[in-house]
């Protein structure tokens, strides 16, 4: 998201305060344990079971992974409110695109959480809906993890640091792997479907990888990826003047 | 079934049931498994110390085919 006049000024304020910081370390938290509960979810539809690992650990984990994640989640978009460095209110959480900092990649992460919570609301409920349609909403699993990866990426002011890199791209190589399993696995009557799965597997990474080369990992990325010059003015003392947000 | 307190029994769905095999795990007292990892549940109703693992498994099942039900609800023949 480019917005027209932006790019002329120069300073760009990033906030120093506990509270973001925070807002930071639980995206990256709920980030892992949102990649761990995706690969478990994965687990438990090509049945994995060894001796010492029965099913009901996976689902029960699966199910407890995502709660923690939800939590954090939670977490990191009450500092992210609290501390008002990304100026936003409480509608922002539920519909996207309403903020100014970076209102592409932090919507993103909106429709994430709007995803994440109709996963979980229908799982919670699933006893008391039709499999069907459970199914159908928990399929956009495979939706709100890669839109919560972009997010992630696209805003995060950590994504040249190298070990939160790293840590990105070994949540989306284990996600990328449990994935790559079920398509070879499971479905073995859905041909065409694990094919065209496939190909988006291939796309969806290729697609990504160029994006992040060109994108995030260059710098300037923050003026680009849409940090208004000055969120607030920088007189709380607290605060830094850097290129990066 | 003359007492006033409701007696549950477990039921597996045979349509719906695609032999993850929770039910066996997680309550290996009431649920075997037959020669191809489907469901076998002794018959008659759940003993009451049972009940709570007995609505774990149904809760757990992938495929919501096990099911929790009245035992004079059981009009029908018994399942195969």
């Amino acid at each position: 998201m480019l917005l027209a006049g932006q790019a002329r000024h120069v300073i760009i304020v990033t906030s120093t305060t506990p509270l973001w910081y925070a807002t930071r370390a639980s995206g990256i938290t709920a980030m892992v344990l949102l990649s761990a509960s995706m690969v478990l979810g994965v687990l438990t539809s090509v049945r994995y079971q060894r001796p010492g690992w029965p099913r009901f650990l996976t689902v029960g984990l699966h199910r407890s992974v995502s709660l923690i994640a939800l939590a954090f989640t939670m977490i990191h978009i009450a500092t992210a409110l609290a501390d008002q460095f990304v100026p936003m209110g409480v509608q922002n959480v539920l519909i996207p695109f309403l903020t100014p900092y970076r209102t592409l990649w932090v919507g993103l992460g909106t429709i994430a959480f709007d995803l994440m919570l109709a996963l979980i609301i229908t799982s919670l409920l699933r006893a008391r809906m039709s499999l069907v349609s459970w199914r159908l909403v928990h399929f956009t699993a495979y939706l709100c993890w890669p839109v919560a990866i972009l997010h992630g990426l696209g805003t995060g002011s950590d994504t040249q640091v190298r070990w939160v890199l790293l840590l990105t791209l070994a949540c989306v190589a284990g996600v990328t792997a449990a994935v790559c399993w079920r398509l070879s696995y499971g479905w073995p009557s859905h041909r065409a479907a694990r094919l065209a799965g496939a190909v988006a597997v291939v796309l969806a990474l290729i697609a990504g990888g160029t994006w992040l080369s060109n994108g995030p990992l260059q710098p300037g990325w923050a003026r680009k990826a849409g940090s208004p010059t000055l969120v607030r003015p920088a007189s709380a003392g607290s605060r830094q003047q850097t290129g990066q947000g | 079934m003359t007492g006033r307190n409701v007696q549950q029994t477990l039921r597996v769905n045979p349509i719906a049931c695609d032999s993850h095999g929770l039910c066996m795990e997680l309550l290996p007292e009431l649920v075997a498994a037959d020669p191809w990892g489907y469901p076998i549940i002794r018959p008659g109703p759940v003993p009451a110390e049972l009940l709570p693992l007995a609505r774990r498994a149904v809760t757990a099942c992938p495929t919501l085919a096990l099911l929790l039900i009245r035992a004079d609800d059981q009009a029908d023949p018994p399942q195969t």
